[in-house]
């Protein structure tokens, strides 16, 4: 039997997109492959939401061509947030990644098309309702949220009751606003014919027959069906919730004709407009905007909580790429014993994706305080590439992304790399380790 | 002069919003005729004027009439009681007020209660049969006020803003020209549509069901209540917002109700009964605790969702046409013949059957109807026995709550068939007398929850302090328990191995309990004064087990009104104090130690300058107990304890009562605030501040343990 071949050499690269992440990792062979050549190439999410300066989602296009010399072997999105996939809705990426042809396309279990509501296939197993039922909410959810758009958009005439309430949920909303009709029909023609994956907790996905020698572990996000500590109770609420939430229609969200306060003021309190609770008005309507503002959040959370948590392992190198994962989806890995196989990948990670562009709640404090600087991690060399953007998320507020006391704590441990320090024109940056001898450390090298 | 009709129509209220009757006289002109005189007259100065329809009768005639004179009474208000009625729908003779009591006739034409047409249930809730599918309605007896327009009175302002389309209703007046409430909706609906489709009747809906549940509340505790906040009326928004949500806003003085699609149509939670007399019934406990909203343990915010559900519950059953129907349901075939013969089986009155078929039943239609098949919550049944206390699945304060409603059904199942068993003959009896004695047990009950509030502690509430604050209450107006109401409910929460913890209630008029000392005490001014509630609690704070090393504020101080056993008029004075305590967490176990025989004493550093009460470090043994912050809370968040205490003065200035739950330092408190501390301060910490809505899912959904956040 022929053993299969190991990259000798790994490169990341990581392209300035902004507020959104685009990482290419390179795997070269010290042979040829049989298809005679000798580099696979993996791409993990394109999307940005906030180009940086001097910049242009499509510039991306072009260098992925260049790098992967025109054959990309495997995408994967790790959750359908718009900035991780927002570049292959442009029409002319498209055409670029159409020559690029991936054969390999992994994306989480909530994107299974066996499981869609309107789905004619089987479940995936006797007990799956529970999965499908949540693929359900979240579709429901996204698509009352997308109803929220031509609310903010189309502020018309009511500037002041609609002005505020756009700014303080603008950067979530952007986020799950409809969904990225033409990004998806390119993924769902990548992944027809079988080359589509769909990944939970455990899943083995096969990255090997794509990549040869290189391993995909999948950390998260669990099944809803497996995760315990989440009761099934809670899930079903939000179901119902999101279901009586998606009968909205978007004329009820619009403002009646003439519906501003001036004119309620003058309904409620006849002409001389002195009314005893005048102030009441002002409270409600921030009370609606409160309440529209955290359903935003919540649909934020729970799509950031399907991202795919991947732990690729090439010869002696291995890198944590957790998309946008947020506490929840972590909790299920993290609250497994040090000894299982999945957690303890965990202890020895030399490349450290920073998850949600540096936010605060995507980093658990577990796996950085007491996982990777626990007493035999502690002297282990690692590289942190964080993709982010600043000024766009909390800015202002007590938590700003990135959060500068994780990037404090990151820094203690690793060397840090981040695309919201580079220069103006400065498109991508690159680290490189040899996968054949331990404890190399990635070193940068453009 | 507009008829009904017009008024029906709205017309009234398009064009006659009342505004000239309440420009300044200036702006009217000056006319001195009494025709302008009288235009000019406001409905207050009208309001004492003969109506207009009836002549003034003598004592004598209403005498020869039948009708007894009126009696004076205490300023309590009127009763509602279970003579509120089921009204099939369709034109009717609602009471006029000027003759609906024989007060009103010999005095001043004045009622004192007048009844309002409110949605029974909810509007899906049609029943055949007796409704012929049509909306169920009741009549609610309501305590009169003078009614400006909104409508709005003395505790109530009905404001109709929708703040998702900033659309504004004008303000309903449901008020005749003496500012006292008429009914013009219902006597001409013809259509459920009017009902969910008119600004009025959603007015006149919460308006009433409120007044009730408020007047519910001053009926049992004997005295007025007021709110958590620095207001007199509470806001009520019928349509505050598309949300499938209602809740309570302590900031904003209101309670907001919203409205959706459901899977059956529109639906709208101001018309639903239950979700009135629940977000209400928050409100009203927010004034009569205001710290249950604070951060504390689970039982607390949990305590909250109860009584606002068995508050909307037992209103639902105290209407008669609602149980009979349930039980009736509960016959299956033979419902029918017992709809004709009136005589009930002895079977279909068995504890478990009322519980499961009637009670429940009706929980779950509550529960059920507001949105489609399943709703967003309704309270569930659970399974009995001691596993909640350690499943987190119940440290949700809306999935604990139904620990004690579970309980109060199992309690009102038991009174229910005490109450019966002298009624049954021959293995059957009286449908209607089964009925009113199910819906008499239902409002019994309520009353000793309602009581039992006066006898729990501003702070740290739990559920142990829940059963006996009921027991304690009930026993004072209720000594002999002819019905084993009190076996009943012991027997409900022992369900959930919830039992008395008499040791948090103490009676100090007791032989065994020591006497407080009342030396300069002025009783008069005890009632009503913070400040000489402070100097008792002064004078006998060691007795008292209070710590007064630590800050103590005596919140409210108020006289309640009860009618003892004896059918006289017993005075109570009630205050609240309540006691803070904040400290870093690293110095938290610097704070106190307790010992195994109960002492308590401080820490100090150095030994040789310890005093009475305190001990060093060093001199604690294994067993001692010291609070400690939960693992990985920095070592400068502040940690807030907290303790407090309901004193109860009975009509002689004696200290009846005193419900504790104390900053000092035994071996309980310190287990209780270490409890506390790792509830709120641990890996899963509820999010703050807490919140009284139906829909909990947000709060789900958003929740991320604060340990792991940077």
């Amino acid at each position: 039997m022929v053993k299969a071949q190991v990259p000798e050499r790994i490169s990341v690269t990581m392209y300035q997109v902004g507020f959104g992440d685009c990482f290419l990792l390179s795997f070269h062979y010290g042979a040829a492959l049989d298809d005679g050549r000798t580099a696979r190439h993996l791409l993990i999410d394109y999307g940005s939401t906030h180009q940086a300066e001097g910049s242009e989602i499509a510039d991306v296009a072009k260098l992925l061509m260049e790098h992967t010399e025109g054959i990309l072997d495997a995408v994967v999105i790790s959750h359908r947030h718009r900035d991780h996939l927002s570049g292959l809705a442009n029409s002319d990426v498209q055409r670029t990644f159409d020559a690029l042809a991936p054969r390999f396309v992994l994306r989480p279990w909530t994107e299974d098309p066996q499981l869609a509501p309107d789905s004619d296939g089987p479940p995936a197993a006797p007990d799956a309702d529970v999965d499908c039922r949540y693929v359900g909410t979240l579709a429901a959810a996204q698509r009352y949220v997308g109803r929220l758009d031509p609310l903010l958009s189309a502020a018309v005439g009511d500037g002041d009751r609609f002005a505020a309430l756009a700014d303080a949920i603008q950067g979530e909303a952007q986020m799950s606003l409809g969904v990225n009709e033409n990004a998806m029909r390119l993924l769902n023609g990548w992944a027809a014919g079988g080359r589509g994956r769909y990944a939970s907790y455990g899943t083995d996905v096969g990255l090997e027959d794509a990549i040869p020698g290189v391993h995909c572990d999948v950390l998260g996000p669990p099944l809803i069906r497996d995760h315990e500590a989440i009761t099934r109770q809670r899930y079903d609420d939000a179901h119902e919730f999101w279901l009586a939430q998606d009968q909205v229609e978007p004329d009820d969200l619009l403002p009646a004709e003439g519906g501003t306060i001036r004119k309620a003021e003058q309904t409620l309190a006849g002409p001389t407009r002195l009314w005893p609770a005048r102030w009441l008005l002002d409270k409600l309507n921030a009370r609606q905007h409160e309440h529209v503002a955290e359903l935003v959040d919540a649909v934020d959370h729970a799509i950031n909580n399907t991202s795919l948590i991947l732990v690729i392992t090439a010869g002696e190198r291995r890198m944590l790429f957790p998309g946008d994962a947020q506490i929840e989806n972590w909790e299920y890995v993290l609250g497994k014993d040090p000894g299982d196989p999945l957690r303890s990948l965990l202890s020895k990670i030399d490349l450290y994706k920073v998850g949600h562009h540096g936010s605060r709640n995507a980093t658990p404090r577990t796996l950085l305080e007491k996982v990777w600087n626990a007493a035999g991690a502690k002297g282990h060399p690692m590289v942190g590439l964080m993709s982010t953007k600043s000024q766009v998320h909390g800015k202002g507020g007590p938590n700003p992304v990135p959060k500068q006391q994780l990037i404090d704590a990151l820094e203690k441990r690793m060397t840090l790399y981040r695309t919201d320090t580079l220069e103006t024109g400065e498109l991508f940056l690159r680290v490189e380790a040899s996968s054949v001898q331990d404890g190399i450390a990635f070193a940068r090298v453009m | 002069m507009l008829d009904r009709r017009d008024i029906i129509n709205g017309a009234r209220i398009r064009d006659e919003h009342q505004y000239p009757e309440r420009l300044p006289p200036i702006l009217l002109g000056q006319s001195d005729d009494a025709q302008t005189r009288q235009k000019r007259k406001t409905k207050r100065d009208k309001r004492f004027d003969a109506p207009r329809s009836v002549k003034p009768q003598s004592v004598t005639s209403v005498l020869r009439a039948g009708h007894s004179p009126p009696e004076s009474t205490p300023a309590a208000p009127m009763a509602p009681s279970a003579a509120d009625s089921i009204m099939p729908p369709g034109p009717s003779a609602p009471p006029d007020p000027a003759v609906s009591s024989s007060t009103a006739a010999v005095t001043s034409g004045m009622p004192r209660t007048v009844g309002i047409t409110i949605i029974a249930q909810d509007p899906s809730m049609k029943t055949e049969g007796v409704t012929d599918n049509r909306i169920l309605t009741a009549q609610v007896k309501v305590p009169v006020e003078l009614l400006e327009p909104g409508p709005r009175g003395h505790r109530f302002f009905v404001v109709d803003y929708d703040a998702t389309t900033g659309a504004a209703q004008p303000p309903v007046d449901l008020a005749d020209d003496r500012g006292v409430f008429y009914e013009y909706f219902a006597r001409d609906c013809t259509t459920d549509d009017q009902y969910g489709g008119s600004a009025e009747f959603r007015a006149q809906n919460v308006y009433a069901i409120a007044a009730r549940t408020l007047s519910l509340f001053e009926l049992h505790l004997g005295r007025r209540v007021p709110w958590g906040f620095d207001s007199h009326q509470l806001h009520l928004v019928p349509n505050a917002a598309l949300m499938a949500n209602a809740y309570y806003d302590r900031e904003g003085q209101a309670v907001l109700f919203g409205y959706c699609d459901g899977a059956k149509g529109p639906v709208q939670t101001c018309l639903s009964h239950d979700v009135v007399a629940h977000e209400v019934t928050h409100a009203i406990l927010d004034g009569l605790r205001p710290q249950y909203l604070a951060p504390g343990l689970p039982d607390q915010i949990a305590f909250h969702e109860a009584l606002a559900d068995l508050v909307a519950l037992l209103s639902v059953f105290e209407l008669p046409g609602v149980l009979r129907e349930a039980l009736l349901a509960g016959m299956g075939k033979a419902a029918d013949e017992i709809r004709v013969s009136r005589r009930l089986p002895a079977r279909a009155v068995q504890p478990n059957v009322l519980e499961d078929s009637v009670l429940w039943a009706i929980a779950e239609q509550v529960g059920k109807s507001a949105l489609g098949e399943r709703a967003v919550r309704y309270p569930r049944r659970m399974e009995a026995g001691a596993g909640w206390r350690t499943d987190a699945d119940y440290d949700e304060p809306h999935r604990r709550c139904e620990i004690i409603v579970t309980a109060v059904m199992r309690t009102l199942s038991l009174m229910w068939t005490n109450r019966l068993v002298a009624l049954t003959h021959e293995g059957f009896l009286d449908l209607d007398r089964a009925v009113e004695e199910g819906a008499t047990a239902a409002g019994h009950l309520l009353a000793m929850m309602i009581r039992g509030i006066d006898y729990l502690p501003p702070v740290d509430v739990e559920f142990e302090d829940v059963l006996d604050g009921v027991l304690v209450a009930d026993e004072v107006v209720s000594p002999d328990d002819f019905f084993g109401y009190r076996g009943a409910l012991r027997d409900g929460f022992a369900l959930f191995d919830i039992r008395s913890l008499t040791p948090n209630i103490v009676d100090h008029t007791a032989t065994t309990t020591p006497w407080p000392t009342y030396t300069n005490l002025n009783f008069t001014s005890l009632r009503t004064d913070r400040d000489e509630v402070f100097r008792f609690i002064w004078e006998n704070a060691e007795l008292l087990n209070i710590d007064m090393q630590q800050r103590l504020f005596v919140s409210r101080v108020r006289v309640a009104n009860r009618i003892g056993p004896d059918g006289l008029a017993v005075e109570e004075v009630i205050a609240e104090y309540t006691q803070e305590l904040v400290v870093p967490a690293a110095e938290l176990p610097a704070v106190c130690a307790s010992h195994p025989d109960g002492r308590a004493d401080y820490l100090v550093e150095d030994p040789d300058l310890g005093t009475p009460g305190t001990t060093s470090p060093s001199g604690l043994d294994a067993e001692s107990r010291r609070l400690e912050a939960p693992a990985g809370v920095a070592d400068d968040v502040e940690i807030r304890l907290c303790g407090g205490g309901t004193l109860v003065f009975d009509q002689f200035a004696r200290l009846h009562f005193h419900v504790r739950k104390n900053l000092s330092w035994s071996n309980d408190d310190i287990v209780r605030q270490q409890k506390r501390i790792d509830h709120l301060y641990g890996p899963t910490a509820p999010p703050q501040p807490a919140r009284t809505g139906l829909n909990p899912v947000v709060d789900v959904m958003l929740a991320e343990p604060e340990d792991q956040l940077w």
